[in-house]
């Protein structure tokens, strides 16, 4: 994994930038950060996207009041009210869009991050494999992928992200 | 008791256990971990089955985690070399767990373990059981939220 200097110097750019939106992405929590821009997609419609994006693959869990209201084990848990795939699916389909700001971030020295966001929320991502990529943050105005994961090795991560 | 006071006095008793198997239980992870009753000599398994994250890692470094398996075709479950590895270095008998401690607010467990390992369980989910701990197959302590 990277030095925790280096990941805390990264993290830092998004002090102050607002998160407004989440979704789930084949397993993956992408969440949108910052200046709010139109973009064409792959699929070449229009999409409003952020200056940042994070795509969380490992363990996560959203605190607000010093208790948990949901994590990325919830996906396996049943909706409530029985309507969408799960329960993560549920809350993330509801709790979207509003403005949380990012206040203050946090970093161990194992590398289990904390976001400290507005309305007494926060975002904390665990590590929790020998193997994988655990999160990674995106310039969507550079393309430049900051990874953290398990074993980056730099030349490897130059050549994932060129592919 | 609250919930958090009776698991922290149930798993007072792995105390001075030993971190004896890790392995598969159905579809789940479970340890297991023996524990020689001091006065009568007894020994006692407990199999710890774990629904959240994990991971054990000596200092700052994750050697083990709960994203080390994956699902064959034939729905096996296969490990990371790595797991193999950490269990034929370690004979389980001198991984002795000497603290265990709960968070109050997330529920999550860090045993303590000799060569300055600890064994993670990290709460990752608002609902559900997170962990289960079995003794002579009955289920005596678990976590739920």
């Amino acid at each position: 994994m990277h030095e925790i200097s280096l990941i805390q110097q990264k993290l830092a750019t998004l002090l102050s930038l607002e998160l407004w939106e989440g979704f789930d992405f084949g397993g993956i929590l992408c969440l949108r950060i910052g200046a709010k821009r139109m973009t064409i997609n792959r699929k070449h419609e229009e999409v409003e996207i952020g200056r940042y994006s994070l795509h969380i693959s490992g363990a996560w869990r959203l605190w607000q009041h010093q208790r948990i209201i949901i994590g990325s084990g919830d996906w396996a848990q049943p909706d409530p009210a029985g309507v969408d795939r799960s329960a993560l699916h549920s809350f993330l389909s509801s709790f979207w869009p509003q403005s949380l700001f990012i206040r203050s971030i946090q970093i161990n020295r194992v590398g289990d991050v904390k976001l400290h966001l507005s309305k007494d929320y926060c975002l904390e991502l665990l590590i929790d494999s020998t193997n994988k990529e655990y999160w990674r943050l995106i310039d969507d105005d550079t393309d430049e992928h900051f990874i953290v994961e398990a074993h980056d090795d730099e030349e490897e991560q130059e050549g994932f992200d060129r592919s | 008791m609250s919930q958090l006071s009776s698991i922290k006095s149930t798993l007072s008793q792995l105390s001075g256990g030993a971190l004896w198997y890790h392995g598969t239980s159905c579809d789940l992870e479970s340890f297991v971990i023996r524990v020689i009753e001091p006065t009568t000599r007894e020994i006692q398994y407990y199999q710890l089955t774990i629904n959240c994250a994990w991971r054990l890692r000596q200092h700052h470094q994750v050697l083990l985690s709960s994203n080390d398996y994956w699902f064959e075709d034939d729905n096996s479950i296969s490990f990371e070399p790595s797991v193999a590895a950490f269990w034929a270095k370690h004979n389980p008998a001198n991984l002795i767990i000497w603290a265990i401690e709960v968070q109050t607010q997330s529920g999550d467990i860090c045993f303590s373990i000799n060569h300055n390992y600890q064994l993670d369980i990290l709460i990752d989910a608002a609902a559900g059981e997170h962990w289960v701990l079995h003794h002579d197959g009955l289920k005596i302590c678990s976590y739920r939220s």
